[in-house]
Protein backbone atom coordinates (compact mmCIF):
# COMPACT_ATOMS: atom_id res chain seq x y z
CA UNK A 1 0.00 0.00 0.00
CA UNK A 2 1.35 3.41 -0.94
CA UNK A 3 1.93 5.19 2.38
CA UNK A 4 -0.33 8.21 2.00
CA UNK A 5 -0.51 8.66 5.77
CA UNK A 6 3.28 8.83 5.89
CA UNK A 7 3.26 11.49 3.18
CA UNK A 8 0.57 13.43 5.02
CA UNK A 9 2.44 13.22 8.32
CA UNK A 10 5.63 14.55 6.72
CA UNK A 11 3.77 17.47 5.15
CA UNK A 12 1.98 18.16 8.42
CA UNK A 13 5.31 18.30 10.25
CA UNK A 14 6.75 20.59 7.55
CA UNK A 15 3.80 23.00 7.70
CA UNK A 16 3.84 23.08 11.51
CA UNK A 17 7.57 23.81 11.57
CA UNK A 18 7.21 26.57 8.99
CA UNK A 19 4.13 28.35 10.27
CA UNK A 20 3.59 27.33 13.93
CA UNK A 21 0.00 26.26 13.24
CA UNK A 22 -1.50 23.71 15.61
CA UNK A 23 -1.81 20.10 14.36
CA UNK A 24 -5.60 20.32 14.41
CA UNK A 25 -5.41 23.06 11.76
CA UNK A 26 -4.07 20.66 9.14
CA UNK A 27 -6.68 18.47 7.49
CA UNK A 28 -6.59 15.83 4.80
CA UNK A 29 -9.51 16.89 2.67
CA UNK A 30 -12.36 19.32 2.73
CA UNK A 31 -14.34 18.59 5.89
CA UNK A 32 -16.30 15.49 4.93
CA UNK A 33 -19.79 14.71 6.02
CA UNK A 34 -20.42 18.08 7.58
CA UNK A 35 -17.63 17.95 10.12
CA UNK A 36 -16.80 21.60 10.75
CA UNK A 37 -13.78 23.24 9.19
CA UNK A 38 -11.13 24.40 11.66
CA UNK A 39 -11.42 27.97 12.88
CA UNK A 40 -9.02 30.61 11.59
CA UNK A 41 -6.18 29.78 9.24
CA UNK A 42 -6.00 26.13 8.30
CA UNK A 43 -4.16 23.97 5.79
CA UNK A 44 -5.40 21.11 3.67
CA UNK A 45 -3.08 18.49 2.22
CA UNK A 46 -4.66 16.40 -0.53
CA UNK A 47 -3.31 13.95 -3.06
CA UNK A 48 -3.57 14.03 -6.82
CA UNK A 49 -3.23 11.37 -9.50
CA UNK A 50 -0.47 9.00 -8.47
CA UNK A 51 1.76 7.88 -11.34
CA UNK A 52 3.95 4.81 -11.63
CA UNK A 53 7.64 5.61 -11.80
CA UNK A 54 9.03 3.60 -14.74
CA UNK A 55 7.16 0.98 -16.71
CA UNK A 56 7.21 -1.93 -14.28
CA UNK A 57 7.88 -2.29 -10.59
CA UNK A 58 11.09 -4.08 -9.75
CA UNK A 59 10.81 -7.49 -8.13
CA UNK A 60 13.73 -9.24 -6.50
CA UNK A 61 13.76 -13.07 -6.71
CA UNK A 62 15.92 -14.55 -3.95
CA UNK A 63 16.41 -18.33 -3.58
CA UNK A 64 14.93 -18.20 -0.13
CA UNK A 65 13.40 -15.63 2.19
CA UNK A 66 11.00 -13.22 0.54
CA UNK A 67 10.24 -11.83 -2.88
CA UNK A 68 10.47 -8.07 -2.65
CA UNK A 69 8.55 -5.72 -4.91
CA UNK A 70 9.47 -2.04 -4.82
CA UNK A 71 6.54 0.09 -5.94
CA UNK A 72 7.52 3.70 -6.49
CA UNK A 73 4.91 6.30 -7.29
CA UNK A 74 5.06 9.99 -8.08
CA UNK A 75 2.28 11.65 -6.09
CA UNK A 76 1.26 15.24 -6.70
CA UNK A 77 0.42 16.75 -3.33
CA UNK A 78 -1.73 19.85 -3.27
CA UNK A 79 -1.08 22.04 -0.24
CA UNK A 80 -3.84 24.56 0.32
CA UNK A 81 -4.32 27.27 2.91
CA UNK A 82 -7.56 28.96 3.88
CA UNK A 83 -8.10 31.95 6.09
CA UNK A 84 -6.25 35.07 7.19
CA UNK A 85 -2.75 35.47 5.71
CA UNK A 86 -3.12 32.27 3.72
CA UNK A 87 -0.79 33.47 0.96
CA UNK A 88 1.87 34.78 3.35
CA UNK A 89 1.84 31.55 5.36
CA UNK A 90 2.08 29.46 2.20
CA UNK A 91 5.11 31.51 1.16
CA UNK A 92 6.64 30.61 4.53
CA UNK A 93 6.00 26.91 3.87
CA UNK A 94 7.61 27.19 0.43
CA UNK A 95 10.55 29.20 1.77
CA UNK A 96 11.46 26.52 4.33
CA UNK A 97 11.41 23.60 1.89
CA UNK A 98 15.16 23.15 1.59
CA UNK A 99 16.15 23.85 5.19
CA UNK A 100 18.10 20.79 6.46
CA UNK A 101 15.65 20.12 9.32
CA UNK A 102 12.74 20.03 6.87
CA UNK A 103 14.73 17.84 4.48
CA UNK A 104 15.42 15.48 7.36
CA UNK A 105 11.67 15.07 7.93
CA UNK A 106 11.32 13.76 4.39
CA UNK A 107 14.47 11.65 4.58
CA UNK A 108 13.14 9.98 7.74
CA UNK A 109 9.79 9.36 6.04
CA UNK A 110 11.57 7.98 2.95
CA UNK A 111 9.88 10.47 0.69
CA UNK A 112 11.63 12.46 -2.00
CA UNK A 113 10.51 15.92 -3.06
CA UNK A 114 11.00 16.17 -6.82
CA UNK A 115 9.78 19.68 -7.44
CA UNK A 116 7.21 22.20 -6.27
CA UNK A 117 5.11 24.68 -8.15
CA UNK A 118 4.70 28.40 -7.66
CA UNK A 119 2.66 29.64 -4.72
CA UNK A 120 -0.72 30.74 -6.01
CA UNK A 121 -2.94 33.33 -4.39
CA UNK A 122 -6.49 32.05 -4.86
CA UNK A 123 -8.27 34.44 -2.52
CA UNK A 124 -11.92 34.63 -3.45
CA UNK A 125 -15.27 35.84 -2.29
CA UNK A 126 -17.06 33.82 0.34
CA UNK A 127 -20.43 35.14 1.42
CA UNK A 128 -19.62 38.55 -0.08
CA UNK A 129 -16.33 38.84 1.83
CA UNK A 130 -12.87 37.87 0.71
CA UNK A 131 -11.42 34.66 2.14
CA UNK A 132 -7.67 34.32 1.84
CA UNK A 133 -6.70 31.15 -0.02
CA UNK A 134 -3.40 29.93 -1.37
CA UNK A 135 -2.25 26.75 -3.06
CA UNK A 136 0.98 25.03 -4.01
CA UNK A 137 1.70 21.70 -5.73
CA UNK A 138 4.54 19.56 -4.47
CA UNK A 139 5.53 16.44 -6.40
CA UNK A 140 6.97 13.64 -4.31
CA UNK A 141 8.30 10.15 -4.90
CA UNK A 142 7.04 7.70 -2.33
CA UNK A 143 7.75 4.03 -2.30
CA UNK A 144 6.23 0.94 -0.83
CA UNK A 145 7.82 -2.46 -0.40
CA UNK A 146 5.63 -5.50 -0.82
CA UNK A 147 7.06 -8.85 0.20
CA UNK A 148 5.89 -12.36 -0.37
CA UNK A 149 7.54 -15.38 1.15
CA UNK A 150 9.47 -17.66 -1.18
CA UNK A 151 8.01 -21.15 -0.89
CA UNK A 152 10.37 -23.54 -2.75
CA UNK A 153 9.17 -27.08 -3.50
CA UNK A 154 11.26 -29.41 -1.35
CA UNK A 155 9.56 -32.66 -2.34
CA UNK A 156 7.45 -33.70 -5.31
CA UNK A 157 5.23 -36.80 -5.23
CA UNK A 158 4.24 -38.31 -8.53
CA UNK A 159 3.29 -41.62 -10.06
CA UNK A 160 4.34 -42.86 -13.46
CA UNK A 161 2.23 -45.20 -15.53
CA UNK A 162 3.91 -47.02 -18.39
CA UNK A 163 1.54 -48.58 -20.90
CA UNK A 164 4.06 -50.34 -23.09
CA UNK A 165 7.03 -51.13 -20.94
CA UNK A 166 8.89 -53.07 -23.65
CA UNK A 167 9.27 -50.06 -25.97
CA UNK A 168 11.01 -47.86 -23.46
CA UNK A 169 12.70 -50.56 -21.45
CA UNK A 170 15.95 -50.01 -23.33
CA UNK A 171 15.97 -46.31 -22.60
CA UNK A 172 15.71 -46.74 -18.84
CA UNK A 173 19.04 -47.08 -17.17
CA UNK B 1 -57.64 24.71 20.20
CA UNK B 2 -53.99 24.01 20.76
CA UNK B 3 -52.87 20.57 19.67
CA UNK B 4 -49.42 19.40 20.60
CA UNK B 5 -48.07 17.16 17.91
CA UNK B 6 -44.77 16.65 19.70
CA UNK B 7 -43.61 13.12 20.28
CA UNK B 8 -40.45 11.61 21.67
CA UNK B 9 -37.80 11.11 18.99
CA UNK B 10 -34.51 9.36 19.65
CA UNK B 11 -31.76 11.02 17.65
CA UNK B 12 -28.05 10.28 17.30
CA UNK B 13 -25.73 13.07 18.36
CA UNK B 14 -22.00 13.32 17.65
CA UNK B 15 -19.65 14.09 20.47
CA UNK B 16 -17.69 17.30 19.80
CA UNK B 17 -14.40 16.59 18.11
CA UNK B 18 -11.31 17.94 16.43
CA UNK B 19 -8.83 17.06 13.72
CA UNK B 20 -6.12 14.59 14.59
CA UNK B 21 -3.63 13.44 11.95
CA UNK B 22 -5.73 15.30 9.41
CA UNK B 23 -8.97 13.46 10.15
CA UNK B 24 -12.00 14.36 12.23
CA UNK B 25 -12.39 12.41 15.46
CA UNK B 26 -14.54 12.79 18.55
CA UNK B 27 -12.52 14.16 21.42
CA UNK B 28 -10.52 17.22 22.33
CA UNK B 29 -6.96 18.46 22.75
CA UNK B 30 -5.90 18.72 26.37
CA UNK B 31 -2.50 20.38 26.93
CA UNK B 32 -1.52 19.66 23.35
CA UNK B 33 -2.47 15.97 23.43
CA UNK B 34 -5.58 14.64 21.75
CA UNK B 35 -7.86 12.74 24.08
CA UNK B 36 -10.50 10.74 22.22
CA UNK B 37 -14.06 10.76 23.51
CA UNK B 38 -15.53 7.60 24.97
CA UNK B 39 -17.76 7.19 21.93
CA UNK B 40 -18.17 8.81 18.54
CA UNK B 41 -21.92 9.27 19.03
CA UNK B 42 -24.58 9.01 21.70
CA UNK B 43 -28.35 8.93 21.65
CA UNK B 44 -30.61 11.71 22.86
CA UNK B 45 -34.35 11.83 23.29
CA UNK B 46 -36.02 15.01 22.14
CA UNK B 47 -39.59 16.14 22.05
CA UNK B 48 -40.40 17.15 18.52
CA UNK B 49 -42.30 16.62 15.34
CA UNK B 50 -41.12 15.61 11.87
CA UNK B 51 -42.84 16.88 8.76
CA UNK B 52 -42.30 15.91 5.15
CA UNK B 53 -41.34 18.46 2.54
CA UNK B 54 -44.31 19.93 0.74
CA UNK B 55 -43.54 20.06 -2.97
CA UNK B 56 -46.46 22.41 -3.53
CA UNK B 57 -44.75 25.10 -1.49
CA UNK B 58 -42.33 27.35 -3.32
CA UNK B 59 -40.11 27.66 -0.25
CA UNK B 60 -39.78 23.90 0.10
CA UNK B 61 -38.96 23.55 -3.59
CA UNK B 62 -36.20 26.11 -3.15
CA UNK B 63 -34.87 24.10 -0.20
CA UNK B 64 -34.77 21.00 -2.42
CA UNK B 65 -32.83 22.95 -5.04
CA UNK B 66 -30.46 24.31 -2.40
CA UNK B 67 -29.54 20.82 -1.24
CA UNK B 68 -29.66 19.23 -4.70
CA UNK B 69 -32.47 16.90 -3.71
CA UNK B 70 -34.40 15.20 -6.53
CA UNK B 71 -37.12 13.59 -4.48
CA UNK B 72 -39.19 14.93 -1.56
CA UNK B 73 -38.02 12.00 0.57
CA UNK B 74 -34.52 13.51 0.45
CA UNK B 75 -35.41 16.21 2.99
CA UNK B 76 -37.42 16.42 6.18
CA UNK B 77 -38.40 19.32 8.35
CA UNK B 78 -38.14 18.93 12.12
CA UNK B 79 -39.65 21.08 14.87
CA UNK B 80 -38.28 20.45 18.33
CA UNK B 81 -38.85 21.69 21.85
CA UNK B 82 -35.28 20.71 22.68
CA UNK B 83 -32.06 22.09 21.30
CA UNK B 84 -30.76 20.59 18.07
CA UNK B 85 -27.06 20.41 17.27
CA UNK B 86 -25.75 21.44 13.91
CA UNK B 87 -22.31 21.64 12.33
CA UNK B 88 -20.49 24.44 14.12
CA UNK B 89 -16.79 25.16 13.88
CA UNK B 90 -16.68 27.16 17.11
CA UNK B 91 -18.46 24.52 19.17
CA UNK B 92 -16.72 21.77 17.10
CA UNK B 93 -19.97 19.88 16.68
CA UNK B 94 -21.59 17.98 13.83
CA UNK B 95 -25.20 17.79 12.72
CA UNK B 96 -27.62 15.53 14.59
CA UNK B 97 -28.73 12.32 12.87
CA UNK B 98 -32.50 11.96 12.85
CA UNK B 99 -34.09 8.62 12.03
CA UNK B 100 -37.31 8.82 10.08
CA UNK B 101 -39.25 6.23 8.13
CA UNK B 102 -36.40 3.73 8.15
CA UNK B 103 -33.84 6.24 6.89
CA UNK B 104 -31.31 8.52 8.53
CA UNK B 105 -31.29 12.27 8.00
CA UNK B 106 -28.54 14.70 8.97
CA UNK B 107 -29.50 18.10 10.26
CA UNK B 108 -28.35 20.86 7.91
CA UNK B 109 -29.92 24.12 9.03
CA UNK B 110 -31.61 25.13 12.26
CA UNK B 111 -33.24 28.29 13.46
CA UNK B 112 -34.08 28.99 17.06
CA UNK B 113 -37.42 30.66 17.75
CA UNK B 114 -37.21 32.17 21.22
CA UNK B 115 -40.10 34.59 20.97
CA UNK B 116 -42.85 32.09 20.38
CA UNK B 117 -43.40 30.20 23.60
CA UNK B 118 -42.44 27.58 24.14
CA UNK B 119 -38.98 28.21 22.72
CA UNK B 120 -38.45 25.81 19.87
CA UNK B 121 -36.01 24.89 17.13
CA UNK B 122 -36.95 24.41 13.49
CA UNK B 123 -34.57 22.60 11.21
CA UNK B 124 -34.15 20.87 7.88
CA UNK B 125 -32.37 17.54 7.60
CA UNK B 126 -30.90 15.86 4.53
CA UNK B 127 -31.05 12.15 3.73
CA UNK B 128 -27.77 10.40 4.52
CA UNK B 129 -26.53 8.44 1.54
CA UNK B 130 -24.29 5.51 2.43
CA UNK B 131 -21.98 6.31 -0.52
CA UNK B 132 -21.22 9.82 0.64
CA UNK B 133 -21.41 9.25 4.38
CA UNK B 134 -18.05 9.09 6.10
CA UNK B 135 -17.83 7.43 9.49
Amino acid sequence: MIPLQRVFDAFSEWIQAATDVAPNKIVKKLPPNNSPEPTGLFFMVSFGNAKRVGQVDHVGYPDEGEYLLSAHRMIPVSVQAFGPEAYEKMLEVDRCRDIPTIKQIFIDAQIGIIRSSEVRDLSALKSARVEGRAQMDVFVYAGALISESVDPAEQLDYTLEIEDADEIAGEIT
Amino acid sequence: MLVNFAETITITRHNPGDYVDGEWAAGAYVAGEFEPAEAETFEVEISGHIQPINIKKQGDLQLMQLFGVQHPQGLIRILSNDELWIVDKEAKTRGDIIPHDGRNYELQIVSKHPKFPPTHWAGVALLVDEKTAYP
